[in-house]
């Protein structure tokens, strides 16, 4: 129906935009490849969504540009993913300032058995962060602005208004929806510069769900995102570009517009108009 | 539909059968001792030194006794065997060494404490020095012990979401940070439950301390840990089988066995009172 793409590995994003490039990337779980040779560049200040169907490995490969694959025994990674450059699975690398950099909120929202505050506060006191009048190992530099920074990062995730009189609540009395923004303003607080999103709205209901697309939406201007989604109009209204993986491949990463429009593979347009998958 | 409804009647009824006699079991073994027992107990019984070859006067010592030797088996476990747990769950790489880890400890766990008595005389009496003392005998019931804390406190940490470690360290915390600060303040309450049950059963332990720390009687309050001390269980057994006035020592072994049992009975609220405490708290 239009004219076919010879390679998907052409350079869709711009050069000196490129915060994240993902290259020759392979992974395994024990014995299986479920995640064949990928290249990726992913664009600053930019949503990038990553479709595909179940199981075809795109929770596999978003866990790997924080390296939270780590966690798993019996994964594997092989090839590179370059962070401004530097390949956050080179040997001189510290796992714990990638994911400083790189955000992660999951699929299923999961706040601390804590309050509301300390769940936001967690990260910045790990980061050396205090309350005012506590004393930190790293000399009190960051004194009284621990307060300031939770209420910010709220602010960030659209929560605030709704919990500024409940800070001291248990984070498990939130509504689901506020559970998953509460998750958000946690990574957000410590202000990394990617946040990657694993199918965020999964668990929602259509208003919380706006209400999180509208944030992604915001967040660009501050973050590079990336985001999972079973959702293709979610996909369509949010993302300004889009890759699509089947089976661990590759198939399909251009502008949104143009994979919703006009897909260069014809599994690319099934799976999107839900012939299949 | 008859016979489906008779034999669901049957089923039910064979289980609360079970549970009946479990329950009559518990309540005849508390009525007997309380019953043999309650006549000497008193404010004496409790708070005095013995006199009279055993047959008059208090059981002081041996309360102390098994007090201190159960404090210094604590000390001596609940840290390794927590240790030990955090290491075998959240670091070790999982793989055959460590199941042969566990099924050491497992068997430890069935080994019978007569054995550990054995090898309390043979370490910590003999090589180390010790001698009969509380703290050979506190350190033979520790390790008696140590395979229940360490199942305890495994399970405690295991039963943790894996999503709080992910969460915790997708923000940049260290492995340390995440057991430290979300693993831990969940698991601690399991821990301590566990452990504290187990702590319950070392209590009423005779065998591990009959080579290791007990003496039939002493005129003295413990002074150290390297003293030799009286002990409920060995007391009982001691008043049974030993001493020419068994008229007058028998009744005096009941109620040291009412008060043992009551002690058992008192730790092991406590960790019901923790469990419950905690339950309360938790939502996930
Ligand atoms: N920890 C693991 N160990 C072994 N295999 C795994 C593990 N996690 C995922 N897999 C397998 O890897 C493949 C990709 O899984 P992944 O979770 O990345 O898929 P997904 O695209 O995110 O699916 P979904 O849309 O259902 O979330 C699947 O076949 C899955 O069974
Ligand atoms: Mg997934």
């Amino acid at each position: 129906m239009v004219d076919k793409v010879t390679s998907h590995q052409s350079p869709v994003t711009s050069k000196k935009d490129v915060r994240i490039s993902i290259r020759n990337l392979n992974i395994w779980y024990a014995n299986t490849q479920v995640i064949k040779n990928v290249r990726l560049d992913i664009e600053k200040n930019r949503v990038t969504a990553i479709i595909g169907p179940s199981g075809c490995g795109k929770s596999t490969l978003i866990r790997t540009i924080n390296r939270m694959n780590d966690i798993i025994p019996d994964a594997k990674v092989k090839g590179e993913i370059l962070l401004d450059g530097k390949n956050i699975y080179g040997d001189d690398i510290d796992v714990v300032e990638v994911r400083k950099r790189v955000g992660m909120v999951f699929q299923k929202s999961n706040p601390f058995p804590k309050s509301i505050f300390e769940n936001v506060a967690y990260g910045l006191k790990i980061n050396g962060f205090i309350s005012a009048g506590g004393r930190s190992a790293s000399g009190g530099k960051k004194k009284g602005q621990l307060m300031e920074r939770v209420e910010q990062s709220l602010k960030d995730a659209a929560l605030w208004k709704e919990v500024k009189d409940r800070l001291g609540d248990s984070a498990f009395d939130l509504s689901g929806g506020q559970q998953q923004r509460l998750c958000i303003a946690r990574a957000l607080a410590i202000e990394p510069e990617v946040v990657l999103f694993d199918e965020p709205c999964s668990a929602l209901d259509p208003t919380a769900t706006a209400k999180i697309e509208e944030l992604i939406q915001k967040l660009k201007k501050k973050y590079t995102i990336i985001i999972v989604t079973h959702n293709m109009q979610q996909a369509a209204r949010i993302s300004d570009f889009c890759a699509f993986l089947m089976l661990g491949e590759l198939i399909e990463f251009d502008k949104t517009d143009k994979i919703f429009t006009a897909p260069s593979e014809k599994v690319t347009e099934d799976y999107i108009t839900g012939r299949f998958g | 539909m008859i016979s489906r409804k008779l034999k669901e009647y049957i089923g039910f009824g064979i289980l609360r059968l079970a549970t009946l006699i479990i329950l009559l079991a518990l309540f005849a073994i508390l009525y007997f001792v309380a019953v043999n027992g309650i006549k000497v107990i008193n404010w004496q019984f409790l708070t005095q030194m013995p006199h009279s070859g055993m047959t008059a006067g208090g059981i002081l010592p041996a309360i102390l006794g098994t007090f201190y030797l159960v404090v210094c088996a604590i000390c001596f476990a609940l840290p390794l065997g927590v240790a030990a747990a955090i290491y075998l769950t959240e670091y070790a790489k999982q793989g055959k060494l460590i199941r042969i880890i566990r099924i050491g400890i497992n068997n430890l766990a069935g080994v019978p404490s007569v054995v550990f008595g054995l090898f309390g005389l043979a370490v910590f009496v003999k090589f180390f020095g010790f001698g009969i003392s509380i703290l050979s005998g506190g350190l033979t019931l520790g390790i008696l012990i140590l395979p229940t804390i360490i199942r305890a406190s495994e399970e405690a940490l295991l039963v943790v979401p894996q999503s709080f470690r992910e969460a915790s360290l997708a923000l940049g915390a260290t492995k340390w940070q995440t057991i430290r600060k979300v693993v831990l303040p969940n698991a601690i309450s399991g821990m301590l439950t566990g452990s504290i049950l187990g702590i319950g059963r070392a209590a009423g332990e005779t065998a591990p301390i009959l080579f290791t720390a007990v003496t039939f009687y002493t005129m003295r309050l413990p002074r150290s840990i390297f003293s030799e001390v009286q002990a409920l269980p060995y007391h009982i057994y001691a008043l049974m089988t030993e001493g020419t006035h068994p008229e007058t020592q028998i009744p005096v072994a009941y109620g040291t066995a009412l008060v043992l049992v009551f002690l058992v009975l008192g730790i092991d609220s406590i960790a019901i009172v923790i469990r419950n405490r905690f339950r309360r708290r938790k939502k996930w």
